[in-house]
């Protein structure tokens, strides 16, 4: 699966999130993975822009919440590069089949964006233009990735989120525990070429135990539904 | 869970003899940690499930 990153971000050398979800990224395996800048300072090809769009089976919307929207970089870039018959599922768009995915940071308490809290509105509310795209063009939208407050983050929690970040670009979705797995398993397999040989082995038994849980787990969870079932009757 | 122990134990010998590794790396080793805890815990409770229904007294 090839993913686009369209990283709109007004200050971006100033940004020390995207630096993190770049630095993120750029750890996976490189050959599938499009990390796309939008800038100011030059005017779009379009051409080009529909390309790497065609290229890619998940693009993902990458910036921080500026007045409840994207910044105008994003919004100038939707405006021409997703003209009306590239866009259009039902005039054969060819976006069509696609993953829309969102990443965006919050520089106020994501607790505040509902009914009751200091913003008001979901962000659920917030983002349904971009729901609304990718109804039109006949994508599959998924569940966005929320960045809390970056600067605010503990060591801890700046861990969880590169990795849930780097799940975001390349693992199935929806996740669940069975694709966490899997990813896991397949990074740790990438981790097991960059250790020295002594280390190969306690990776090769992780991961071994890691499949061997999760293979129990589907046997457990086969007996259960059939003992349900049974009951059902 | 002398199974979980055991692989906790092993993913943090591979942390131990890494304490220079890469932020990357540190996460990767600290996901594999909380997914494992949540395999065993939901293992228990499937197991527990198994069990309680295998024992049901509606089948006595």
């Amino acid at each position: 699966m090839h993913t686009l990153i369209i990283v709109a971000h007004p200050e971006y050398d100033d940004s020390s999130t995207q630096a993190f979800l770049n630095r993120a990224q750029a750890a996976l395996q490189r050959d599938n993975i499009t990390w796309h800048r939008l800038s100011d300072d030059q005017p779009l090809n379009v051409a080009l822009e529909q390309r790497l769009l065609l290229q890619a089976e998940r693009i993902i919307f990458q910036f921080p919440l500026y007045w409840y929207s994207a910044p105008a970089l994003l919004k100038r870039w939707e405006d021409e590069v997703l003209t009306r018959a590239f866009t259009f599922a039902n005039e054969q768009g060819k976006l069509a089949g696609k993953q829309l995915g969102i990443v965006t940071s919050l520089g106020y308490p994501e607790a505040e964006f509902q009914v009751g809290g200091a913003e008001g509105f979901s962000l659920s509310e917030i983002l349904v233009p971009f729901r609304a795209l990718a109804h039109r063009a006949g994508m599959q939208f998924l569940k966005p990735l929320i960045i809390n407050q970056f600067a605010y983050q503990t060591p801890g929690e700046q861990q969880q989120l590169l990795i849930e970040y780097q799940q975001y670009l390349t693992a199935p979705q929806p996740l669940h525990l069975q694709e966490r797995v899997q990813w896991l398993i397949t990074q740790l397999h990438h981790l097991q070429t960059q250790q020295p040989d002594d280390q190969h082995q306690t990776i090769e038994l992780i991961i071994a135990q890691l499949q061997a849980n999760q293979d129990h787990l589907d046997d457990l969870k086969d007996q259960i539904q059939l003992i349900r079932q049974a009951e059902e009757e | 869970m002398e199974t979980e122990a055991w692989l906790q134990a092993e993913i943090q010998r591979l942390e131990a003899a890494n304490p220079t590794a890469p932020l990357t790396t540190q996460a990767l080793l600290a996901a594999t940690q909380q997914v494992a805890q949540e395999q065993a815990l939901r293992i228990e409770q499937a197991e527990a499930e198994l069990d309680g229904r295998i024992w049901s007294p509606n089948k006595w």
